[in-house]
This record gives structure tokens, C-alpha cells and sequence, in this order.
């Protein structure tokens, strides 16, 4: 089985520590490595990288190491890749760009 | 109490390394510098990029770092090399570095008859250098007389999982052990301030940490631009990593968990022992220099994974500094074969194979060889070194 680790107990995303095809299952280790559950894969997803842990709604904060990493910029479902196409810094912008759970219009 | 074989120097400093170098006092008097290093073999030159047109704040940071290279302890003794016609003059460079390292000395163009007559008493008052230099013996030394720069590069998420928190765990040793250590990278804070601010020591600490970050901050939203692909990189995004604050939350992991002591401006030494915030680039050489010249003996390198960890015919990349040892931590479990190309391998970490705790012992053992003579990996197969990079946030005229 493969495997992903979460950082924090607060996450909603844990990271890939095989590549995963659509349908694998993760086993899901705390910092520890100690099993703390299972999930399955939605898509593909590189070793390194992220799968959601649980649904993200559009505008909702990404938590990694129980911290703010984010916002959601679509809603993400559970066992789903976790990356730059969904989700975006807060800062570091031009104040313009942080709009945190307004859609774009 | 763990102790290491370093060279005493004045003032109780210690060196790891017993180098003789020659620093031009601009980059113009490059040439000339390596042109008498040359001349003497067993010495090394250290050009560097500075110049006449750097303004205000950068001119006074580029006469620190100078003066802070020149003082740093793995240097024995330095020829100063200057023209005459430079910001500043040779002759006072040589008296600011003397404050703290008496084995200085200096020729400059402007008190010569020509170019020849400079590089001959150049490579006169060098050879002296070394013979003296060469009678220098490793004594026993304390841990508290260490100061460590930290780093990471070619970031992933693993980095966080694997080589970074071993540097951490190291760190936290050397600490311990009343050494000092110093990370920097303020972009690379963004994000994760209010995690590192609770390790202030003090109000104050915690307050500077906050300033230095919200004026890097405004600065990159005064550019108003994303800086997705620049912070993270396009390499740390393939490696992974998505936004600043992911970064960030992973890069200071390889500051352990002691209390921080203080914030540094660039090329600043610090004021004790424990952990301390250098303000500054995320440049590698630039950072390396910086850290060099506040009297870092030593520097980790947390390296994550992907493409950077295998370039390997550059074994010295990121540009290590020739004065100042690097030992290189890989993160990655997905580049065995790299693994010979660093000096310390975290990646089975990843594999549940090893703990954090046991690559971080190892690593902190290393620090221990490393100080005592033992050649890193980059001393044993490097023969590239870049020159010395100033760092610059300002006009250049």
C-alpha cells in the first residue's frame, strides 16, 4: 500500500510519499509513521505532493502543519491533488489578490 | 562535554581551518589578488563582486562583510589587496580587520612604483604568512566556541519530513552544547513569523523578527507582482511545495525548537550563545558570505528533492565558500544514487527506516569531524568555486 504522511493532526492535506494512480490507497501516517488511517486516491499524484484529507470548499483555508498554508482557490473533494491549480498563497501580493473566501467576479 | 581540535585564535576565537587567504578590496582588484595567491601555493583568493557603484546601505554592508571575512577565525592570516582609488582604502580595511585578527597585512597599487613591484611584495609578505600560519597545531576546544550557519536548498515537502528537521535536531544539539547557530532566508519566514515569533526570548527579539519580515514583505507587494515561481521556485513547486507559507512552515523546521536569541542585520555576529535570525537573502553564496562574515565557522545545507540534489557535476553547488566547510544533508528518498555526493543521508527517514533523532546524532557527530579537520564532501571533490557574492538590495548605480 502506499503511503502519506500528515503533519499535524489539525490538516485537511497530507503528502505523498509514493506517486499514486487514480483508485491507489494511502495508508495515512502521523509524524510518527504510525498508521492513522486510509484514503483513497481520486487522481494522479506525484510522490511529494498533496492529497486532501477531507472536502475543501472554495475559499476555505488548506491546513498543513496545523497552520494556514492557503486558500482553496476551487472546491477540493477528499482523496483529490493538492496543488498550485487549487490552491494559493495570502501573501506576499499585491493586497488586490488576497480575497479570501470571495469568489472572483 | 563534547569538544573538537580547532586552531585558537586572539580574543578566545577558534578556527576550523587554518586558511591564508588574499581579499582584494573590490572586485577591479580581483585579478591582482588571485594573480598573488597564485604565486604562493597553500593560499587561497577570495575575489568577490563588489564595486565602486554600490550606494549607501549596500556600500556599508559590502565594508562589513569585508571586515567580517577578513576577522572570521578559519582565516590564519589575509593579505588585503587594494588600488587606491576604492571606497575603502587598503590601509584602513587592514586596520578595522586587525581589531580582531592581528595576521594582517596589505599592498596597495597607489604605493607602488607599478604592477609588478605590487604583486612581488604581495607574494612576499604572503609566503611569510604561511610559514608562520604552518606552524599552527589543533587544540582542544569547546562546542561554545562554534558558530554554525544553516541553509536549505532544492526544497520539497520531504525537506520539512527529513533533512530539515535533522538539521534541526543537530541544531538544537550544537545549542545544548553552548554552541551558536544562525539561519536566515527572511522570504523564507513568511508564513510561518507567528510559529518562530513564540521562540522569542524576549519582546524586543520578537518584535525585530516581525519588522524584518513585514518589510520584506512590503517590498514584494510594493513590486505588486505574484511571486509564485520565484518563492516557491519552479523547481520547489515541481518538488511539491505550493505557497510561501507551505515554504516557509518547512523551512524553519531546520531551526530546531531552542529559543531564539536575536535578530541579526547581514554579516552581523552575534552577541552570545543559542539561536539567532540573520536578516538576509535566500541567494546561497550571497547567504554563505553573510554568515562567513558574522564568524560562522561552519554551514549546514538541507537539501529536499528533485532535481537539485542530483546535480552533481557541481558538486559545490550551491557556490560553497572556500573558507567556510559545508556539510550537505539529503532529504530525498527517490536519489540513492546521489547519496555518495552528500555528507549526510536523511532520506530513509522517509522510509520509516530511520529516525530524526538518529541521522540528527550522526549529523551533529559530523559537525564534530568536520571541526576538528575532517574534509567535508565538497573540500574532498570540489575544484569549482565561485567568486565571492556581496549581497545588494539596493540601486547599483
Amino acid at each position: 500500500m502506499k503511503k502519506c504522511i500528515v503533519m499535524n493532526i489539525a490538516d485537511n492535506v497530507a503528502t505523498t510519499l509514493q506517486g499514486a494512480e487514480r483508485g491507489d490507497t494511502f495508508s495515512v501516517l502521523d509524524y510518527s509513521m504510525h498508521e492513522i488511517g486510509r484514503i483513497e486516491s481520486n487522481e494522479v499524484i506525484p510522490f511529494a505532493h498533496k492529497i486532501a484529507l477531507k472536502n475543501i470548499t472554495k475559499g476555505d483555508y488548506v491546513i498543513k502543519y496545523g497552520e494556514i498554508i492557503g486558500i482553496a482557490t476551487e472546491t477540493i473533494e477528499v482523496g483529490s491533488y493538492v496543488h498550485i491549480h487549487n490552491l494559493a498563497s495570502l501573501r506576499g501580493k499585491i493586497k488586490a489578490h488576497i480575497n479570501p473566501g470571495k469568489d472572483d467576479t | 562535554m563534547k569538544i573538537f581540535l580547532g586552531y585558537k585564535r586572539k580574543d578566545n576565537l577558534v578556527g576550523i581551518r587554518n586558511y591564508v587567504a588574499v581579499l582584494p578590496t573590490i572586485g577591479c582588484a580581483n585579478e591582482i589578488a588571485v594573480k598573488i595567491s597564485q604565486s604562493v601555493p597553500g593560499t587561497i583568493p577570495l575575489p568577490h563582486n563588489h564595486a565602486c557603484i554600490r550606494l549607501g546601505k549596500d556600500a556599508d554592508r559590502a565594508r562589513k562583510t569585508l571586515v567580517g571575512i577578513g576577522q572570521n577565525p578559519n582565516l590564519h592570516s589575509v593579505l588585503i589587496v587594494g588600488l587606491g582609488c576604492e571606497p575603502i582604502h587598503a590601509r584602513v580595511l587592514t586596520e578595522e580587520i586587525s581589531q580582531v585578527n592581528p595576521n594582517v597585512r596589505y599592498v596597495s597599487l597607489d604605493e607602488c612604483s607599478n604592477y609588478e613591484t605590487l604583486v612581488k611584495k604581495g607574494s612576499q609578505l604572503l609566503n611569510e604568512m604561511l610559514v608562520r600560519a604552518n606552524l599552527e597545531r589543533r587544540v582542544p576546544c569547546n562546542i561554545s566556541q562554534l558558530i554554525i550557519g544553516i541553509k536549505c536548498g532544492g526544497s520539497g515537502t520531504v525537506s520539512a519530513i527529513s533533512s530539515n528537521a535533522s538539521v534541526g535536531y543537530a541544531a538544537d544539539l550544537v545549542i545544548k552544547n553552548g554552541g551558536t547557530v544562525i539561519f536566515s532566508e527572511t522570504a523564507e519566514i513568511i508564513g510561518a513569523e507567528h510559529v518562530l515569533a513564540k521562540r522569542a526570548c524576549s519582546e524586543q527579539v520578537r518584535c525585530a523578527l516581525f519588522s524584518a519580515i513585514s518589510s520584506m514583505e512590503e517590498r514584494i507587494e510594493e513590486y505588486g507582482i505574484d511571486i509564485l515561481g520565484s518563492e516557491p521556485t519552479q523547481g520547489n513547486i515541481m518538488n511539491g511545495l505550493t505557497t510561501i507559507e507551505e515554504k516557509s512552515l518547512g523551512a524553519v523546521i531546520k531551526s530546531g525548537t531552542s529559543p531564539l536569541q536575536g535578530v541579526l542585520q547581514y554579516a552581523q555576529a552575534p552577541s552570545g550563545a543559542g539561536l539567532y535570525f540573520m536578516d538576509g537573502t535566500t541567494q546561497a553564496s550571497q547567504l554563505f558570505l553573510g554568515m562567513a562574515a558574522a564568524g560562522a565557522q561552519l554551514q549546514l545545507f538541507s537539501f529536499g528533492n528533485g532535481l537539485p540534489v542530483r546535480f552533481r557535476g557541481l558538486p559545490s553547488y550551491p557556490p560553497g565558500l572556500i573558507m567556510m566547510p559545508v556539510l550537505k544533508v539529503l532529504g530525498s528518498c527517490e536519489d540513492d544514487d546521489e547519496k555518495e555526493y552528500f555528507d549526510i543521508y536523511a532520506g530513509n527517514i522517509l522510509k520509516a527506516k530511520e529516525s530524526v533523532q538518529s541521522v540528527g546524532s550522526a549529523l551533529f557527530n559530523s559537525i564534530i569531524d568536520t571541526a576538528s579537520g575532517k574534509e567535508t564532501i565538497t573540500e574532498r571533490r570540489s575544484e569549482y568555486h565561485e567568486m565571492l557574492q556581496l549581497y545588494a538590495d539596493g540601486l547599483l548605480m
